[in-house]
């Protein structure tokens, strides 16, 4: 579509590229040859098309490698070594500790309430606020993109004092608003029941803006000349944002969704700010199962089942969206 | 106006479009104005905290304005913790030091590996991609101990080292510089280049570095802000108080103090950071990412590609 | 086709020689590091929060033959870094500065104290306050020393006191029949709340010498939730609640129970040595002039014992396997009983353990106008009687208050009725920890 208009880099004009290459084998052959339309592709072409990928993923590779898959592999056979036996031990004796704690149980309902509710939320709102903010193009954008942004900025002690007065009937700016749900007191606003809220309202509030972020970056990529194409065919505002902008942010929209399920599902900071001034340490969700068997008792191979557990889960979800909606796949706009 | 409204301004009926549109446009603004109020209203908690200046009237309204005398206190009260140290500043800097290595290491290494998974066809390159998606999502608790192993053995714990090392692997610059490659590059150009011969070295360097004015602000961006808000590993590596970065730096300041939970266990009635002085200290944390965002903006704004295909 | 070949050749030349670099710069910040590796003066490694760090540099200042490093960490931190650096085998601090919680304090001890009985002889121990390093004896031996304490002592309102026309308690019970006389003719006044802190329940059990977490030995716990004492304690709080004297839907520590003592509803209120300081003048803003404290309350005819000494400070524990250990005990017997000097006990926040240091910490207290008459001989009182019944055990009980007691509280049940149910849960906690659990002495 738009490039056909368009002359190219090199200077001819539109007719020399009457269509663009339908693979990457055909723009690979185009560049080695400079010729087109002619298979297959030489055997010194391809093989210098993947020492030259290599090149470039190498760098990162090593990284991945170093901090990334050798960590990971690590705990994934920690998970299954035996306290105190030899490198070569293999027993399920961590996943069963986990499975028997009385806490695990609880540990993961709060996981899958919340991820099942705060995951489908953040990708909603995020997805209709960064199309409500790529409407409104100039400053206002620019200073509210900022605002949203900001809170994912603070960490630390900063957030807990914060959610400590947000959070308080007494002291809260919200209090109205707390008033009206019938809390009074903190101690009915951390109610057991009412925890998956309190969290999400926590956790929207430091993760949705910079996702925002993104998916605003990612609809500004799209040209500006497919908007007018649209609105010559009568396309109004809505039906712009939902059947064209929307597809076209297709893959950032999947991994908002596989990387929010994750932190999701790996939900750490929100209750231990809590755990701050309420003094509850109870583990709430599976990563702070984590870390208790970790850091608190030393068992080092629980903590690691229960990390994996929580890794399959994710990644299974993440591998049916991502081959389902062909994340890999290349596309061309 | 944007392009699109103007265009519909044209199309559509005189007065009931009119009317559409200003319902549009109101309902656009009421909900990014319910959202203002739930992020930002929190932040002007902040902002405004440590204009009250003591304890007792941090107990009566928070969004109350005290007087600006009293950030001035808090702010001399942060440079003369520990001795005078103006820890709060060796802190920021060494937040910077760490958060522009991140963003170096990230585009140096991240960019050119999206780019590389994005055109070239090698075996082993969905793998990586697939490995990298699930690196990104395993808990941090998991990877501390063999991180920390690795990071012993190489001697690096109590090191900056240790903090810039680990951040040099940033994933999410990959996938984005992949997205952004695979979704909106226009692969015509680096045909026609070739044809004229360029190598590909050059190619990527006079073609494809400037093409990436739309995805670098972004993952410069977010490499820098990871950085900043980093607080497990780089707690558990740096130990000494002048190599703190400030998240780590601001939980070992108010863990010490009565800002948040008042007790004994957190130091003498005299500790002049009380409330007040977190919440500066806060705004101080958050002071450079707003600049950084501003500035990143700037480049964020240029429209897609522009003056790619018309040289 | 040959200068593709060349360019190839080229690029890859670039890749490794960029790939060598990074090798380089990586060796280079290994080797510019601080190693753990050091010839000539030993170097005594110390790992203490931000507070404690001045004593150490002001000793170094002082014994410049010794090389000492302060790295710094926050107290919930300590235990995790030490546990990392014990599985790699490396950095291990030779000092730390241990925890005030009794699970993470139980968890030092095992990976990580050592003896200091050769350093710190029988007779200095028995310098410090009585009952003060309890929970540093291990099967017998001492392993760390505790730097100070935090036992019970009952805040009153004495204006109000006399306003109403009660005396000060002596007993648990006079306390309950002080509570439900108020309940019935001062309604709006009470003794506080009970939620958010467990520390506000250790308080009651190690009073009332319930054995909820009673060590008999380094791996065996008694629990007994129906023990006398135990019954005692429902016997007491139990009637408080129901009357709301004893709330526990407000908070000890929120701004909810700020407004409230601010207001001056608070009649009276169990608490650390440091609450008055710390809590009704720093942060409720009590009026000034009306509180006191009174020495810890005898359940019948007992002696009175107060509660748990560990809610405040910390310990300091030297590495088993420290090749300066000697050094380094002497270091911290030193720094924990300086009375004199710049970072001499009376600068510390709270109550000593070290005896000797007492009349110098509560000299400030006791001429403090803020209380109406001078608490100090209570909080010495208090400190003298540290309850035997509460041990620092590797279990995280809190779980059963939050869990368990504070809910069944808050929907009306009685310590009596989820007496049972902790009690199973406490086992429970207990027996996963590795202990083994009695019920009788």
């Amino acid at each position: 579509m738009a490039w056909i208009d368009k002359k190219d880099a090199a200077g001819g004009s539109a007719s020399d590229i009457a269509l663009p290459p339908a693979s990457m084998r055909d723009a690979a052959e185009l560049a080695v040859t400079g010729r087109r339309w002619k298979r297959p592709l030489p055997a010194r072409a391809r093989r210098r098309e993947r020492l030259i990928g290599y090149a470039y993923v190498l760098p990162f590779t090593v990284f991945l490698l170093c901090f990334g898959v050798a960590p990971s592999v690590y705990a994934l056979i920690l998970s299954f070594h035996k306290e105190g036996g030899s490198i070569f031990s293999f027993t399920l004796a961590a996943y069963r500790f986990a499975f028997a704690d009385p806490v695990f149980g609880s540990a993961v309902k709060h996981v899958l309430e919340f991820a099942g509710v705060v995951t489908p939320v953040a990708l909603v709102l995020v997805t209709a606020l960064a199309l409500l903010l790529h409407s409104r193009s100039g400053s206002t954008a620019k200073v509210v993109g900022l605002l949203y942004f900001l809170p994912g900025a603070v960490s630390g002690s900063v957030v807990v004092l914060i959610w400590l007065f947000m959070l308080d009937p007494s002291s809260s700016p919200f209090q109205s608003l707390l008033h009206l749900m019938g809390w009074n007191s903190i101690v009915d606003v951390l109610a057991n029941g009412n925890l998956i809220w309190v969290f999400s309202v926590m956790f929207l509030w430091a993760v949705m803006g910079g996702w925002i972020v993104i998916t605003n970056g990612a609809l500004k990529n799209i040209p500006r000349e497919i908007d007018g194409a649209a609105q010559i065919d009568g396309c109004g505002p809505f039906a712009l944002a939902f059947f064209i902008h929307l597809p076209m942010i297709r893959k950032t929209l999947i991994l908002m969704s596989i990387l929010v399920l994750a932190a999701a599902s790996q939900i750490y900071t929100e209750p231990t700010v809590l755990a701050t001034f309420t003094d509850d340490t109870v583990p709430w969700g599976l990563n702070q199962l984590s870390y208790r068997y970790a850091f608190q008792f030393g068992l080092f191979e629980a903590a690691a089942a229960v990390a994996m557990m929580l890794v399959v889960v994710t990644v299974v979800v993440a591998a049916v969206v991502v081959w389902r909606l062909d994340f890999v796949k290349d596309t061309q706009s | 106006m944007s392009a699109w409204a103007s265009s519909a301004l044209r199309l559509s009926h005189q007065r009931s479009g009119r009317a559409r549109r200003l319902w549009v446009r109101l309902f656009v603004y009421a909900v990014l104005a319910v959202f203002i109020i739930y992020f930002a209203v929190p932040l002007v908690f902040l902002l405004l905290a440590p204009s009250q200046g003591s304890s007792e009237a941090l107990n009566a309204h928070p969004l109350q304005f005290g007087s600006i005398h009293f950030y001035w206190r808090a702010w001399s009260n942060l440079m003369t913790y520990a001795n005078g140290q103006k820890l709060l500043l060796i802190w920021g800097l060494n937040s910077l030091i760490y958060s522009v290595a991140a963003v170096v290491l990230a585009i140096v290494i991240g960019v050119p590996a999206g780019y590389s998974i994005a055109f070239f066809r090698f075996p082993g390159r969905r793998l990586i991609l697939l490995v990298t998606l699930i690196a990104m999502v395993v808990p941090q608790n998991a990877l501390v101990l063999p991180l920390f192993i690795g990071l012993s053995y190489l001697h690096l714990i109590g090191s900056r080292w240790g903090v810039i090392l680990p951040s040099g692997f940033f994933p999410l610059a990959v996938v984005l510089s992949y997205i952004y490659f695979s979704t909106h590059f226009p692969r015509q150009l680096l045909g026609a280049a070739r044809i004229d011969g360029c190598g590909e070295l050059r190619l990527f360097v006079r073609v494809v570095v400037p093409l990436t004015k739309n995805v670098l602000p972004l993952i410069a961006f977010f490499s820098f802000w990871a950085s900043w808000v980093n607080y497990f590993l780089p707690s558990v590596i740096l130990n000494q108080v002048t190599t703190f970065s400030l998240p780590v730096g601001i939980i070992n300041m108010s863990a010490a103090t009565n800002a948040i939970i008042p007790s004994a266990l957190n130091g003498g009635l005299g500790s002049p950071i009380g409330r007040p002085e977190l919440a500066e200290a806060g705004l101080f944390s958050i002071l450079p990412i707003i600049i950084i965002f501003a500035f990143s903006q700037k480049f964020l704004t240029q429209s897609p590609l522009s003056g790619a295909e018309k040289t | 086709m040959a200068d593709m070949t060349q360019r190839t050749s080229i690029l890859m030349r670039h890749a490794s020689v960029i790939a060598l670099l990074g090798l380089v710069v990586v060796a280079l910040g290994a080797g510019s590091a601080s190693g753990a590796k050091q010839g000539g003066n030993p170097t005594i490694t110390v790992l203490v929060d931000s507070l404690r760090a001045p004593l150490f540099t002001q000793y170094a200042k002082t014994h410049p033959n010794l090389k000492i490093k302060v790295n710094v960490a926050t107290q919930p931190q300590i235990l995790p870094d030490i546990r990392l650096a014990l599985k790699a085998h490396s950095g291990v601090p030779d000092v730390i500065w241990g925890s005030a919680s009794p699970w993470a304090l139980a968890a030092e001890l095992q990976i990580y104290g050592g003896s200091l009985e050769k350093y710190i002889p029988r007779s200095v121990q028995a310098k410090f306050v009585p009952g003060s390093n309890a929970n540093c004896m291990v099967n017998g031996v001492l392993k760390c020393i505790r730097n100070d304490i935090s036992p019970g002592v009952v805040w009153v309102n004495t204006t109000l006191m006399k306003q109403f026309g009660y005396t000060n308690p002596t007993t648990w019970q006079q306390f309950e029949q002080i509570g439900l006389d108020v309940a019935k003719n001062h309604p709006g006044y009470t003794f506080g709340g009970l939620a958010q802190w467990v520390e506000v329940m250790d308080e009651y059990w190690a009073a009332f010498r319930c054995p909820f977490n009673q060590l008999v030995n380094f791996n065996t716990v008694r629990i007994d939730l129906s023990a006398p004492g135990c019954q005692h304690m429902y016997a007491v709080l139990d009637p408080l609640i129901k009357a709301g004297v004893l709330d526990p839907k407000m908070t000890q520590l929120g701004q909810d129970a700020a407004s409230f003592a601010h207001s001056g509803k608070l009649l009276m209120q169990y608490g650390a040595l440091w609450w008055g300081d710390f809590i009704l003048n720093a942060f409720y803003h009590v009026p000034a002039g009306q509180y006191t404290a009174i020495p810890p309350l005898s359940d019948g005819s007992l002696p009175p014992v107060s509660g748990q000494p560990t809610g405040g400070g910390g310990v300091y524990m030297v590495y088993r396997n420290s090749p300066v250990f000697a050094q380094a005990a002497k270091m911290i017997l030193s720094i924990d009983t300086e009375i004199a000097g710049p970072t001499g006990i009376p600068t510390r926040p709270t109550y000593p353990a070290w005896g000797p240091g007492v009349a110098a910490w509560t000299a400030k207290t006791a001429h403090d106008s803020f209380w109406s008459v001078n608490p100090v001989p209570a909080l010495n009182k208090g400190a003298s009687e540290i309850s035997p019944t509460f041990g620092a055990t590797r279990f995280d009980y809190s779980d059963v208050y939050n869990g368990i007691i504070m809910p069944g509280l808050q929907s009306g049940k009685s310590l009596a009725q989820l007496a049972p149910q902790a009690q199973a849960a406490l086992v429970k906690l207990a027996k996963r920890a590795g202990y083994k659990v009695v019920t009788s002495p």
